[in-house]
């Protein structure tokens, strides 16, 4: 046990030099924010930081996003400013989309590749000005930025651990941000970005739709999160704005059919080998391979996956029964032989859906939309291990 | 040499033709950039092989690292390199380079090791005699060196081997990471390792051994003598910013070893007329296959479009299109400035980003108006040889030292050559040229160098003072080519001689940077050929040659499309102003 003089001596050393403490969660700085919301106090970790993973109920929480209007905690993403004379060029070597035809207040998510075409991370790109720059992702790529920018005349800051992030999604958004005061900037929630001072706080916003529900992130300096926090409950509390958690907000993804690292696939440099990460065509990018444009890290791998054809590509599906569990393999009957054609990578229940949904993918050759393909689920039942059978159908598959 | 000016002027007729380009059409098959040593082997054996080659030169002289020039007064000599430690043998057969005209002024040069008293180790082909000169040092010294010479000779026989060769490709390791790729790279490793049956399973393990381990060790390991030992170690530091314990120097001892020169190994030649006498040979030899030289033509950017590579443009404007471009310059002056950043993907680009590429090596050349006393030698009595000041291992590490810190020395390590013992072509007035290579000097001084060139020199006077008496009152002009200065006179990025270090983790299929080998730009159509390449520096043309293979392997794509024609840009005037300029070789002679 600590003594209180040691416990006080080692809150006042600077962050940086505080021993480190491997099992040591940080808070985000909307922390004292979030835990008031978190009625549920049920927590998960991200990136290292705790963010609620329930605040009330999932079927709660899905009401508002769906119908009224909620806000998350993004502050784990990676954020960083990139500016400078070659910030376009830059980004164009090392993103998979075209980014020097994007305008001013143009946003887009992106792949970002290695040299072999596999994914690294997805990465939401907002141009704020003629030369800059705002990048998001959910994961931290600050060295790999730093390489890709040898030979180019760009600044690259990062944001990550300083600045907090809030999601806010739903239809009745535009009426949170009126009578929040951020009235001109409505159009936000249907495309768009821009960096704007919001009575004295820098705030940089950023479209951020997932699937059908609008919506938009909003970046600021970690220090003033708590007063932009409380300006949009404020605005937002005759609109039905609730705070939800991390589980909401991955039901809304895996329904709106975004992959995420970590889950659906694995970020090529985590891969221990490379042939187990995903290709920016297999997780349904292949509508932003530009052939005319130059040279970007993975432009010739693409190419030609694009001309051979992918072996793997994402797809949706819908279960009869209660969503099995993440990685769970679905086979195909071929002949007398049971085959493996596909992978469920992440899935959901969806309350406020009549089906589970999951995301994943199959094996091109072999599966179509539309076909019903079985599962085998494995789960406890009244202190049990049972094994039962079920069905789920390919919603969509993509490209 | 009526032969080579009608050859010159039938070439020179040849080329009246517009060597700039009409839409859809390159007036030559491949452009080689920079005429130094591997330049212009790249260059003849492609015109050899019937390719219409035209090779552009930076500077007003062909040659590079490897000239004949004016050192002081009407003296001449070797300016930067000074000696050929073996230019390969199938190299200058295949050429034909002694038919071009090259001549050996001395072709078995005896090494000697200096020594305060004068009982010199003198090496030679002969690991007997050399054993002969250790003997008043320490008789089991002398006793065991044969049997050293005989095993280092073996092993360099292995590196000759692969020096030959084009490595491997390791794309599993360092392109794309798939699993089977990553046996291909395993089969590729092997491959290498199949030369080794020559070998006894003793002798295998002391291979491996020798591949990572420092030239300190393996001498601590072999002898007692100080003095064999500095200079054996001497051959293993020699151009690299290593101290005798570093990691890959034991591997730098074998690939002096590797040289041959007229049937005798190791090998070292002095060549008539200099060192620039080796690139006249070479550019004859590429005038006469109907190839072009054309001097004062630096290339300003590599011109890609669509993704291949379509010619050059020069500093002037001027474009030249051809299919194939084969660079001769350093590999990351070729990838980063010539062709440019947006051309690489990341990975490859921060590989090449990190090649090292600061030279410690100077080359300070003196004209002496009469020959020094060496002490151990009577007057008149000096032999024709390389001498080395290198007494024992501590005294290397010392020298080493300053180097890591931005100084240099006051005791230097040296290698000393009198080219004008042999070649009088050198001198009109029997003066003789002392050229010197100057190890550990770095290329950022500390202070700078404008205002410690005095000392540097004066120090590698004092300590050549030891053995030669009277030196500094012979010496009557010269010159000191600092890494910066080897830079700025010879195109070399960072006065480095080896066009980036030759550390362990950029050789073979590793070198000029992992992910880049074979000889492949990572544009279609374009080549390296330099001595950033496998196996790296020295005059030995390797890199030329092999680069030539490969190219000649690939299949040429046609430039169908060129769209942006010379003359569009230029008009007529300005193509016929760059005619006039054109020089095909004469420059180098």
């Amino acid at each position: 046990m600590m003594d209180k003089a040691s416990a006080k001596a080692l809150e006042e050393l600077p962050v940086s030099t505080r021993p480190a403490d491997p099992l040591r969660v940080l808070p985000t700085p909307l922390h004292m924010k979030t835990s008031i919301a978190c009625q549920a106090n049920d927590w998960t970790s991200w990136a290292g930081y705790t963010v609620p993973n329930l605040c009330t109920s999932l079927e709660r929480e899905m009401s508002a996003l769906t119908r009224h209007a909620a806000m998350a905690d993004l502050s784990p993403m990676g954020k960083y400013a990139v500016s400078g004379d070659d910030a376009a060029r830059f980004l164009d070597h090392l993103l998979v989309a075209n980014i020097a035809d994007l305008n001013t207040g143009d946003v887009i998510l992106t792949p970002m590749c290695q040299s072999n075409g596999r994914v690294i991370n997805l990465v939401s790109v907002a141009r704020l000005g003629a030369t800059s720059w705002w990048l998001t992702c959910d994961g931290r790529h600050m060295n790999w930025l730093y390489q890709a920018a040898v030979g180019f005349d760009v600044t690259l800051v990062d944001y990550s651990d300083v600045h907090a992030g809030i999601m806010l999604a739903g239809p009745e958004v535009s009426r949170v941000l009126t009578a929040a005061d951020l009235g001109d900037c409505t159009d936000i929630v249907l495309r768009g970005a821009r960096r704007i001072s919001w009575d004295g706080i820098d705030i940089t916003l950023v479209h951020r739709g997932v699937g059908q529900v609008p919506g938009l992130s909003i970046w600021c300096a970690g220090s003033e999160a708590a007063i932009v926090w409380n300006r949009l409950m404020d605005g937002g509390a005759d609109c039905g704005l609730e705070a939800v958690g991390r589980m909401a907000c991955e039901t809304l993804r895996i329904e709106s059919g975004e992959p995420a690292p970590g889950r659906d696939f694995i970020p090529d440099p985590e891969a221990l080998r490379s042939d187990r990460s995903r290709t920016a065509i297999e997780l349904g990018f292949d509508h932003l391979i530009d052939e005319g444009k130059g040279v970007f890290n993975g432009r010739a791998a693409l190419l030609e996956e694009r001309a051979n054809g992918s072996v793997l590509r994402l797809a949706m599906f819908s279960f009869q029964g209660a969503a099995p569990q993440a990685g769970t393999q679905l086979h195909k009957k071929q002949g007398r032989k049971d085959i493996i054609v596909g992978v469920a990578t992440s899935t959901t229940s969806a309350p406020h859906r009549a089906s589970a949904r999951g995301l994943g993918f199959v094996v091109t050759d072999h599966v179509r939309p539309g076909d019903v393909l079985d599962v085998t689920i494995e789960e406890t039942r009244e202190l049990l291990q049972v094994t039962r059978k079920e069905s789920c159908m390919v919603v969509e598959i993509s490209g | 040499m009526s032969f080579l000016k009608n050859i010159l002027a039938r070439v020179g007729l040849d080329t009246r033709a517009p060597h700039g380009s009409e839409a859809g059409h390159a007036s030559f098959d491949v452009i080689v950039i920079g005429a130094g040593h591997n330049g212009l082997v790249c260059a003849s054996y492609l015109a050899k092989a019937g390719r219409r080659v035209l090779v552009v030169e930076a500077s007003e002289q062909a040659g590079g690292a490897c000239q004949t020039g004016v050192i002081g007064g009407d003296t001449r000599g070797s300016r930067c390199a000074h000696l050929l430690r073996g230019l390969d043998p199938e190299v200058i057969k295949n050429l034909g380079l002694h038919r071009y005209g090259l001549k050996y002024a001395a072709r078995t040069m005896p090494t000697v090791a200096l020594d305060y008293d004068g009982a010199h180790i003198i090496f030679s082909h002969n690991p007997w005699q050399v054993a002969e000169s250790i003997k008043p040092h320490s008789a089991s010294d002398a006793e065991r060196y044969p049997e050293f010479h005989k095993r280092i000779l073996q092993f360099a026989e292995i590196i000759n081997h692969w020096n030959g060769q084009t490595p491997g490709r390791l794309r599993g390791l360092f392109e794309t990471g798939a699993f089977e790729d990553l046996s291909a790279d395993a089969k590729a490793l092997q491959q290498m390792g199949a030369r080794f049956d020559v070998l006894t399973a003793e002798d295998k393990a002391e291979f491996l051994r020798l591949f990572v381990s420092s030239v300190g060790d393996l001498l601590d390991r072999s002898f007692d003598t100080q003095l064999l030992k500095g200079a054996l170690a001497f051959d293993g530091v020699l151009g690299r910013a290593a101290g005798p314990f570093s990691p890959g120097t034991a591997l730098g001892l074998l690939q002096q070893w590797t040289g041959e020169v007229a049937g005798t190994k190791p090998g070292i030649a002095l060549p008539e007329g200099g060192m620039g006498a080796v690139i006249d040979a070479l550019t004859r030899s590429v005038v006469a296959r109907r190839g072009q030289v054309r001097c004062s033509a630096r290339v300003a950017q590599i011109l890609v479009e669509n993704g291949r590579t379509v010619g050059v443009e020069l500093a002037s404007g001027e474009r030249i299109f051809a299919p194939q471009v084969v660079s001769g310059t350093d590999p990351k002056t070729t990838l980063m400035d010539l062709l440019g950043r947006e051309h690489m993907e990341t990975r490859l680009a921060t590989a090449v980003d990190g090649i090292t590429q600061e030279g410690v090596t100077a080359k300070l050349n003196l004209v002496l108006d009469r020959m020094p006393k060496i002490r151990g030698f009577d007057p008149g009595q000096v032999p024709s040889a390389r001498f080395i000041v290198a007494p024992s291992l501590d005294y290397i590490e010392q020298a080493f030292h300053p180097s890591k810190y931005g100084g240099f020395s006051p005791d230097p390590i040296m290698e000393v050559v009198f080219p004008t013992l042999n070649d009088a072509s050198l001198s009109d007035h029997n003066e003789h040229v002392m050229s010197i290579i100057v190890q550990y000097t770095p290329f950022h001084l500390k202070e700078g160098w404008d205002n410690h060139r005095e000392d540097f020199i004066q120090s590698c006077v004092d300590v050549l003072g030891n053995y030669m008496s009277g030196l500094g009152d012979h010496i009557i002009g010269g010159e000191l080519l600092a890494p910066v200065d080897l830079e700025q006179q010879f195109n070399l990025r960072g006065g480095h001689w080896h066009h980036g270090e030759p550390d362990l983790a950029h050789q073979a299929m590793m070198r000029p940077a992992p992910g880049i080998s074979q000889y492949l730009g990572p544009v279609k159509g374009l080549y390296l050929c330099s001595a950033g390449c496998h196996p790296g520096g020295g005059i030995l043309g390797l890199a030329g040659k092999n680069a030539a293979e490969r190219m000649l392997k690939d299949r040429v794509e046609p430039l169908r499309t060129v769209r942006s024609a010379h003359k569009a840009h230029h008009g007529d005037d300005e193509v016929e102003a760059a005619e006039a300029d054109v020089s095909y070789g004469e420059a180098a002679q």
